[in-house]
């Protein structure tokens, strides 16, 4: 689970995209907000279902049921897609696309 | 695939849980402030003229709140006067930094803030109490002073009404609490969009219709500035397991939330009558409201400034008799108002807030209140409520009787600031025995202007 | 909200007790087999008494049941309508004849397979016969019904497709084949039932309207045979779920009505709730000790996952707090039984009943539902925002929760055109 991030690779077909998390769920990505980074290059194209996933084992520090449940985000976490509510944009099936930005809200801390 | 608002032309940027529409942010904004402004003035929650409270923690809920208050105030011309109330529970590396949120919200909204700390109140910070008690109750401590807290701070600033962040999500979160804790009382109030009307310094919600999911949006995309970290010391398991069971009810049907409110809202009004309901009185120490003879407050604080911090935690009963208060029991339910007071050696109750000596002196008393090890039921004790407070007076006057050990308090007469406010006096220098006659005149003043409600919803 | 940790959370809550050593009857000191709701701790004998005792004391206490009145038993197979039969039936053999229980009792059975996917005739067939079995032994007369039955209409109720067997006569399995298949194929009524659970957006909604049709069926073969009381096999377990299901569901105004022992609604016909005072553990003990017989019948919910509906999701919500929490069901439990329905007798001259529940109508009350009418003042706010059609505007006498339910019918009409619906 701790693997180092993977190191940046061009390839066809992989896809540059900013994730963010915010409203405590940073505190599962080290408190780091913003990770600029390079999915490989992958035989299907990549959605935000396997975005979960790569995620889960690339970038998740602790407590991966604290961020994923199942196959999608633990309910009370917002996803954004560019600023669009994920429920807009197909949720788990909306396939990435070059510099998308894709922001994880929490909305389980404080208030 | 695009969506496009369904009010406008505009791209639509979020789906609303409430409805399943989706709005762009211009038009999500509007409908946002629309809905809380109609809240307001459809529970008529203010009067032109009265200063309003905002209850502010630095979290997302309150600084939308801060925001929109700012802001419907002027669009709406409410004629109120704002301010902003802190409530500093002395939690280092959380508090600390989320009042820095509250301070920038200050100076981003320009309202007057004022901070009240456990410590100037208590005598204690949240991370003392947590060093004396660890941290399987610390949220019991911090949630029965808060809201004490905010009350004091509140008749501190002299305002009319207190308004609290509390959304639609958080309401529906305490009816399933509620309901999971047997607590028909609570449920009952817990829907409530006014609470503690009657002589108190009434709470309103404006969010109570308000879903998270909107609140943390409009925050996002206003950019406003919020402090998002999970307190320290709250690892609050069973509240956890409501919640999350909360939200995969959203994930299963997306208005679960005002069902549970108009659930809520349709149990309070069908509670059986033959149901025995605590009677609302007043501590009989510090005269903040209480179903019990003292309120929680100063059980706890008493426990901590004695050394025995699980004093609070656990059966009532147990700690009345561990106080020395357990005979008043046994013999009210029969005697009624007639009864004598209980250990006349254990006369602290006189200081108003402050929980101050050492009442070890009546636990030889304890041989004569074991006799109601079954009156474990709130609403045995309720009974002798009335009675109860009309016998303080008869308490304060034994106070020279009181072998009042002052070793025992820990930090000075613990809540000098909320008796300046009441008293007009300054008497952060009187000892724990404060004087009898003051401590009279706090007690009235307590009594007869507030009797300040059980907010915990 | 500021944080969780409001009040009183853990100090309420019993935890759950290091593992139990051997402990002893509390009323006779021989070895316990059990621990029961009240954390006494029983031996079989001294459990079988205390069971006994509790069932026929709630009974007495509520004066609901008189005395020679005709009662129907609602069996489904299930662990808890087997105890109640069983509990009925030696209630009325043993004892003096001055405290035995004197009713008159029948058994229904309500075959709901229709509804159930990938349930085929076989399968239907068969689970019948087991049902049908074991509700003969009990040597009560046996009423057979198909959920389906709901969806024909009343004139013809006096040809219900029941099957009246005496006592010792059970059904034959050629009676019971002949009905399932007369039934099941090429059947309108089974279809109609079928297309209108297809039609439903929602497993909660399915489960919902099978929960109504299923108390109507009940009422209906009770007053065609005279019963006067339904006695169905609720437990505290399954009550307090459906207590925190109904609020989860808006129900709350209905859910005194829904979870508590006597359920007035339909008049002349009272459904009664005995075994509520009993958690799942302790009948399956009963059931154990007794050597009772129950059957296993799949329904909606068989093996979807946890979240496919609000009543599952509860389900597994209470039962995992319950490991953890053991004094969860019985606190919600109890806190079901402090509520009544508001005051009946003071409300206004026009006061309503919801067209399909048929609970005093809980919405458009001034002041107090402010909840609903937000919600719908608002729709008509941002219309075209495609607000939820919250039912209301279709049948503005449906409660709350049933306005969902139909909500998420889709097709209104497939609801309206079943007539017995909203009758």
């Amino acid at each position: 689970m701790l693997s180092k991030s993977k190191v940046t690779v061009s390839m066809a077909n992989s896809v540059n995209i900013c994730l963010e998390f915010s409203g405590g769920a940073e505190l599962l990505f080290d408190m780091v907000k913003k990770h600029d980074v390079s999915l490989p290059g992958n035989s299907q194209p990549w959605t935000i279902k396997s975005l979960l996933v790569w995620i889960k084992e690339n970038l998740l520090k602790e407590r991966p049921e604290l961020f994923v449940q199942g196959d999608t985000v633990r309910p009370g976490i917002l996803v954004l897609i560019n600023d669009v509510d994920w429920e807009l944009m197909g949720e788990l099936e909306y396939q990435l696309e070059e510099n998308d930005r894709i922001v994880f809200i929490s909305t389980l801390h404080g208030g | 695939m695009p969506v496009s608002c369904g009010l406008c032309e505009k791209r639509a940027m979020l789906k609303r849980p409430k409805t399943g529409g989706a709005l762009c942010k211009e038009c999500f904004y509007n409908v946002f402030e629309a809905e809380v402004h109609q809240t307001i003035t459809s529970a008529s929650l203010f009067k032109r003229g009265e200063t309003v409270a905002i209850a502010a923690s630095g979290g997302k809920d309150s600084t939308v709140l801060a925001h929109l208050m700012k802001l419907l105030n002027e669009r709406h011309d409410y004629g109120l006067t704002l301010f902003l109330l802190s409530v500093d529970e002395g939690i280092t590396g959380y508090r600390d930094d989320s009042l820095e949120t509250v301070k920038r919200n200050q100076q981003q909204y320009e309202l007057p803030l004022k901070v009240v700390s456990y410590k100037e109140l208590y005598g204690w910070t949240m991370d003392e109490i947590v060093r004396q008690i660890g941290l399987k109750n610390n949220c019991t401590f911090c949630g029965v002073f808060r809201r004490q807290a905010l009350d004091r701070g509140a008749m501190m600033l002299g305002v009319d009404k207190i308004v609290t962040g509390h959304n639609a999500d958080d309401v529906a979160e305490t009816v399933i609490m509620n309901v999971l804790r047997g607590d028909i009382a609570r449920l009952q109030r817990c829907t409530a969009i006014v609470t503690g009307t009657e002589g108190a310094i009434p709470r309103c919600k404006p969010f109570k219709y308000t879903y998270e999911k909107e609140i943390v949006m409009y925050a996002y995309f206003k950019k406003l500035d919020y402090f998002s970290t999970e307190c320290i010391y709250s690892p609050n398991a069973y509240r956890g397991h409501a919640r999350t069971y909360l939200k995969d009810l959203e994930s299963i049907r997306s208005t679960s939330i005002i069902d549970i409110i108009h659930s809520g809202e349709c149990m309070s009004v069908s509670v059986k009558k033959d149901v025995k309901m605590p009677t609302q009185g007043t501590c009989a120490r510090c005269g903040y409201i209480s179903s019990n003879e003292l309120c929680k407050a100063c059980v706890l604080l008493e426990g901590l400034n004695k050394g025995l911090p699980k004093l609070g935690i656990g059966k009532p009963h147990k700690a009345r008799l561990a106080l020395g208060l357990t005979n008043t029991t046994g013999t009210t339910s029969t005697s009624g108002s007639q009864r004598k007071e209980g250990c006349q050696s254990c006369s602290c109750r006189r200081h108003p807030y402050a929980v101050v000596n050492d009442t070890s002196g009546c636990k030889k008393d304890d041989g004569h209140s074991k006799d109601d090890p079954t009156a474990t039921d709130s609403s045995i004790k309720q009974e002798e409520l009335g009675s109860n407070f009309s016998t303080v007076g008869a308490v304060g006057d034994s106070a020279a009787a009181c072998g009042c050990n002052s070793e025992v308090q820990k930090g000075p007469c613990a809540s000098t600031v909320g008796v300046k406010a009441l008293c007009g006096k300054d008497d952060r220098n009187t000892p724990c025995a404060c004087k009898r006659g003051e401590a009279q005149t706090n007690k009235k003043a307590l009594g007869n202007s507030r009797a300040v409600p059980d907010l915990d919803f | 909200m500021e944080c969780g940790g409001q009040l009183d959370d853990m100090e309420t809550l019993p935890q759950r007790p290091p593992a139990a050593k051997k402990k002893n009857c509390v009323r006779c000191g021989k070895d316990a087999v059990l621990v029961v709701q009240t954390s006494a701790a029983f031996c079989r004998e001294c459990f079988l008494n205390y069971f006994t005792h509790k069932f026929r004391s709630g009974l007495g206490k509520s004066r609901v049941v008189q005395p020679g009145e005709k009662v129907l038993l609602a069996f489904s197979g299930g662990p808890s309508s087997a105890a109640l039969l069983h509990l009925v039936k030696r209630g009325m053999e043993e004892g003096t004849q001055k405290k035995r229980l004197r009713i008159e009792p029948g058994v229904v059975f309500i075959d709901e397979g229709s509804i159930i996917q990938g349930f085929d005739v076989d399968q239907r067939q068969r689970s019948v016969q087991t049902i049908s079995k074991i509700a003969g032994e009990s040597g009560f007369p046996v009423h057979h019904v198909m959920l389906e039955d709901i969806t024909t209409v009343q004139a013809t109720e006096a040809d219900l497709p029941v099957s009246n067997c005496a006592g010792t006569s059970p059904a034959t399995t050629e009676d019971v084949e002949r009905q399932v298949k007369s039934l099941s194929t090429d059947d309108t009524s089974a279809d109609r039932l079928k297309r209108l659970f297809e039609e439903a957006k929602s497993l909660t909604a399915k489960e919902d309207l099978l929960q109504i049709l299923r108390s109507k069926l009940l009422v209906r073969v009770a007053r065609t045979h005279g019963y006067t009381k339904v006695m169905v096999g609720d437990s505290g377990t399954r009550l307090s779920v459906r207590i925190m299901a109904d609020i989860a569901q808006g129900r709350g105004a209905a859910l005194p009505l829904n979870t508590g022992f006597a359920d007035d609604r339909h008049g002349d016909v009272v459904i009664v709730r005995p075994m509520r005072d009993f958690i799942a553990k302790e009948i399956s003990m009963y059931n154990t000790i007794c050597q009772v017989e129950s059957a296993f019948l799949p329904t909606l919910t068989t093996r979807v996952a946890e979240k496919a509906s609000i009543g599952h999701l509860t389900e597994a919500f209470i039962s995992g707090l319950q490991v953890n929490f053991p004094s969860t069901v019985s606190t919600v439990f109890r806190t079901g039984a402090k509520l009544c329905v508001s005051d009946t007798e003071n409300r206004p001259e026009g006061y309503k009943r919801c067209a399909m529940c048929k609970a005093p109508l809980d919405t458009g009350q001034q002041g107090l539902l402010q909840s609903s009418v937000y919600k719908t003042s608002l729709a008509a706010d941002d219309e075209s925002d495609g607000g939820v059609v919250t039912g209301q505007d279709l049948c503005p006498s449906l409660c709350h929760g049933c306005s969902l339910t139909v909500a998420d019918f889709g097709d209104f009409s497939t609801l309206s055109d079943s007539d017995q619906l909203f009758t």
